[in-house]
């Protein structure tokens, strides 16, 4: 009868912590009641954040680059059926300003519709000249490198130039231009 | 538990589709049909004319008092070129970027000149950002407020689907359903993704269910390719078996006449617990039979087309990665990685089904098919432990006492920690019922050692959990706690279960956040610092030029300049005056004769006018003229050295003054005009000089040149510390949270451990004095000493 006990209580013990009602399959969500305050001063502090990041870029711009001297280049895609763009390189006066490889899901805002903010710059006023290389493949996947050039004045406004690639169907295959904004 | 098992594919899935449609209809009726707006300003939170004050009482921010900067330099080329900008970010789900990129828009222009349709989609990015940083509130607000005024049923149908995510995640569980309904009875559902569609109905297929409401009809919408009817049955098997377990509790403390039916109903729920994880497993297997199907049939339709030299490469685009080139490898693991995640979802869904199954099945004392399901449940997952202890359990309920301590043995060797303790106890029971006394009292010997090695470890846990880092482990997208220690893992079970009280998860993740905005707000706070040593280094260049400019000598020759310019002009304008009198005689050659004949000679102007070949003429006539007066004069003083001199040498040299003044006086016109001109842009050259100048006075006497930069950056740096305050208020109440929630958990187990402890030295005792009252004097049980026996009375057993 003691051996018994002793067995029945060894059971309990290990039923005790084996938890079957403690299976969790169903992934019910939680009440958050009591953490609803807590995410209305998260949430309250990310918008904060959102708005202190906003005033600091702006800061930044107008520190670094004033608009009586900034430049910016945007560049725009078409759907790329004759262009798989790789790489682009700009020369701002004749000096290579910098040198862009993309990545796959870079591409793929491209032509989904995103313009990327390829380089910003200061520059003096007056006459300058921009040229655009575009590396990647073209037309039956050959190696396709074009180059285009713009010659733009800089004044006391702040320029923005939009460099975009397009298909032409007509002559089936990419064109490439420069133009201000 | 994570409700949305595909939710990141789902938004991909919708996030290709938001620049693909360009269609647009009045939708102004969705509020007022709905009644949405009245009925989510009931808790006040959603109404957007109650929008949620986001700025608290610790966050000071100006941003509500922000207005554009509406200046004629934002021209619409240059607003829709932000617009896309902020596309190019959301495409790459940098929804931070987004978030700024388009607080910066709003701040420098509003997007004033974007068409409607570009910005509603601009609006539908932002709530998107939003609910997917955890905006919630703000992003419901947003999305009211666009459904209110969009005309796109492409932007419609999406907002209500982000609306119907961010009222689930929200617990708001009515808005979510308003959503899908709205979606529904406006025919919205072609303008999302199948994916979207699935996604909702699941949604609603488990509120329904939740709310214990008929949820079959929806339930039946639910396309079997995807895995959500397996959860949905999951999670019907285990309300099912909740509720048979609680009748069962029920029964043993109601009246005799409420017992029989509490018996009765709790059977009825575990049939239908059987039932559900039934449905649940063949739905996965049908979801995976389908799976598998497509792949098969992708990879060989894509081996197939490649074969054939005349497709075209397009037509394979879907399967890329069967391709050789660079980009689709790329792609190939991307999907190679996403489809590993599926398929580790789909196993361990499938043991939690069994074991779910298994439990239902030991309930009803089926303990045959219970262990054959137990059976099924992977060694290698996370459920393998508990599977195991319960197949011995159920095999010692059949009396099979050896294959039981097979298995415990087995679990004891592979598992530590709990379940290795559990099994133990086990083999020491099944022992004990064989009558193999001494054989126990070692089994209960080695329960003791791991019950003393698990409080060691316990106790070193506890340490690491007072660390400040310990919840820097946390990674809200990979293994939680990776490196959590082995032994331990149920007592992380325990910290991630279900609590009343308490939501581990979202707390985790609050600090995670709260962690991140603080880093953040570090690097903020270095970036302000660089700003400010700009602007200082600015003033200081600025000081050094302006005191090396001596800008009231540059005035001085301004104004000379300017001096020199009045005279030519006066000079010239006089000249061009006795050109046109000139001119109004009656023929050049009588006036040129005349100025001869007056003696006149030509004017400094005219000289300085004259272009060097007529200079060169009149330096000849000026010598001959001074010759001819040489030689008349030398006639006058000695007649005796009379040399003839004659008369037509005077008049020839007449005549060639005339031809030379006639030819100068031609193109005086012309030349005056030019002169005029350049006279002119020398003006200008020198006006704009002035400017300059006067600029330059005007900076160099503007104290304030840098004070409102200076401004700005004090203001926000202020704001910046209130931030980091606030953060730091709210990751200390969270980390203060979960590592007491943690450490209950450990100390209470430790009080377990150390209760199971003596309990564990008394058994021990009880079996030896046993043993001796049997006659198994000759058992090899050993003498417990005394210290022992003390430590077991000292333990507090009572």
């Amino acid at each position: 009868m003691k051996i018994r006990a002793v067995f029945y209580f060894l059971i309990f013990l290990a039923y005790s912590e084996c938890g079957m009602a403690q299976t969790d399959i169903s992934g019910e969500p939680q009440s958050q009641n009591s953490q609803s305050e807590l995410a209305k001063e998260i949430e309250s502090l990310r918008q904060a954040m959102v708005n202190l990041n906003r005033d600091l870029f702006i800061l930044e711009e107008d520190l670094l680059f004033p608009s009586s001297t900034q430049v910016a280049i945007y560049l725009s895609m078409d759907v790329g059926e004759y262009f798989a763009l790789d790489s682009v390189e700009l020369k701002l006066n004749g000096e290579v300003s910098t040198h862009y490889l993309y990545t796959e899901r870079q591409v793929d805002a491209l032509y989904r519709g995103g313009v990327q903010r390829l380089h910003v710059d200061n520059l003096g006023q007056g006459q300058h000249e921009l040229t655009a290389f575009f590396i990647g493949t073209g037309p039956e996947q050959r190696e396709y490198k074009r180059g285009v050039t713009i010659n733009f004045e800089k004044d006391d406004e702040p320029v923005a130039i939009e460099l975009s690639v397009v298909d032409s169907t007509s002559k089936q295959q990419p064109v490439f231009s420069a133009k201000t904004l | 538990m994570k409700k949305f098992p595909s939710l990141m594919l789902a938004f991909v899935l919708s996030s290709m589709t938001i620049a693909a449609y360009a269609q647009e209809s009045w939708y102004d009726r969705a509020v007022r049909v709905f009644g949405l707006d009245k009925e989510v300003s009931q808790d006040g939170q959603t109404d957007p004319k109650n929008a949620p004050d986001i700025s608290n009482d610790v966050v000071t921010d100006k941003s509500a008092q922000d207005a554009p900067e509406l200046t004629t330099q934002y021209t619409q080329a240059k607003q829709i070129a932000d617009y896309q900008h902020v596309l190019y970010a959301y495409f790459q789900q940098q929804y931070d970027e987004v978030l700024m990129l388009i607080a910066r828009g709003d701040k420098r222009h509003g997007f004033m000149q974007l068409s409607i349709d570009d910005s509603d989609r601009l609006r539908l990015m932002q709530g998107a950002a939003q609910l997917n940083l955890g905006l919630y509130k703000s992003s419901q607000t947003l999305f009211l407020g666009l459904l209110s005024r969009t005309s796109s049923p492409y932007v419609q149908a999406n907002t209500w689907y982000w609306l119907a995510k961010a009222g689930f995640d929200n617990q708001q569980f009515y808005l979510a359903q308003r959503a899908f309904a709205a979606i529904e009875q406006d025919e919205l559902a072609s303008y999302i993704s199948d994916a979207q569609m699935q996604e909702l109905i699941y949604l609603n297929t488990y509120i329904l269910m939740m709310q214990n409401k008929d949820f079959a009809s929806m339930l039946s919408r639910l396309d079997e390719a995807e895995i959500y009817p397996a959860y949905v049955y999951a999670n019907l098997g285990t309300l099912a078996f909740n509720q048979a377990l609680d009748r069962a509790v029920s029964q043993s403390s109601s009246q005799v006449s409420a017992q029989v039916s509490a018996q009765v109903s709790s059977k009825e729920h575990l049939a239908q617990a059987v039932d559900f994880f039934v449905k649940a497993k063949q739905a996965l297997l049908t979801h995976q039979r389908i799976q598998n199907a497509w792949y098969t049939k992708a990879a060989t339709a894509g081996k197939r087309l490649i074969q054939f030299d005349w497709f075209s490469l397009d037509i394979i685009k879907p399967w890329t990665w069967f391709s050789s080139d660079e980009n689709s490898h790329a792609q190939g693991k991307l999907a190679e990685a996403q489809s590993r995640a599926l398929i580790d979802e789909q196993n361990a869904l499938f043991d939690r089904i069994n074991l779910g199954l298994a439990y239902t099945l030991l309930q009803q004392q089926d303990d045959e098919n219970a262990l054959a399901v137990i059976n099924t449940v992977s060694s290698e997952g996370g459920e393998a432990g508990q599977a195991l202890l319960s197949a011995g359990w159920a095999l010692a309920k059949q009396n099979r006492w050896l294959q039981a301590i097979k298995v415990w043995e087995h679990l004891q060797s592979q598992s530590k920690g709990l379940y290795s303790l559990q099994a133990s106890y086990g083999v020491a029971y099944a022992l004990g019922q064989q009558g193999k006394l001494g054989e126990a009292f070692y089994a209960l010997d080695d329960t003791s050692r791991q019950i003393t090695t698990n409080l060691a470890e316990l106790s070193a846990f506890s340490m690491a959990v007072e660390q400040n880092d310990f919840f820097d482990a946390y990674q809200k997208n990979d293994a939680l706690f990776s490196d959590w220690p082995e032994p331990l893992l149920d007592i992380k079970r325990l910290f991630f279960a279900n609590h009343p009280d308490i939501d581990t998860r979202y707390l985790l993740e609050m600090r995670a956040s709260a962690k991140q905005m603080l880093n953040n707000l570090a690097d903020k706070e270095k970036k302000i610092a660089t700003l400010a040593q700009m602007l200082d280094v600015r003033k200081a260049r600025f000081a050094q030029r302006q005191a090396s400019l001596d800008l009231q000598k540059a005035q001085a020759s301004i104004a000379s300049a300017k001096e020199q310019l009045l005279q030519i002009q006066t000079q010239l304008e006089r000249a061009f005056v006795d050109t046109l009198i000139d001119e109004d005689e009656a023929s050049k050659g009588a006036n040129s004769q005349a100025r001869l004949n007056n003696g006149a000679a030509l004017s400094e102007l005219d000289k300085r006018m004259a272009s060097p070949e007529y200079l060169a003429h009149l330096t000849r006539l000026e010598q001959a003229q001074a010759r001819l007066s040489r030689l008349l004069n030398e006639q006058s003083r000695n007649p005796e050295q009379k040399r003839p001199i004659k008369p037509s040498y005077a008049e020839r040299l007449a005549r060639i003054q005339g031809i030379i003044y006639f030819e100068m006086s031609k193109d005086k016109i012309a030349q005056t005009w030019a002169h005029k001109q350049q006279l002119k842009d020398a003006k200008q050259a020198v006006e704009n000089a002035q400017l300059q100048l006067d600029a330059l006075l005007r900076r160099q006497q503007d104290a304030n040149l840098f004070t409102s930069q200076q401004m700005r950056l004090d203001a926000l740096n202020t704001r910046l510390m209130s931030q980091r305050d606030a953060a730091l208020v709210l990751y200390n109440k969270a980390d203060k949270a979960l590592r007491t929630h943690l450490l209950d958990i450990v100390d209470t187990r430790m009080a377990q451990l150390a209760e199971q402890e003596v309990n564990t030295r008394l058994a021990k005792l009880r079996l030896q004095d046993l043993v001796a009252d049997s006659d198994m004097a000759d058992s090899d049980i050993p003498e417990l000493n005394k210290n022992s026996d003390a430590q077991v009375n000292s333990g507090g057993l009572h």
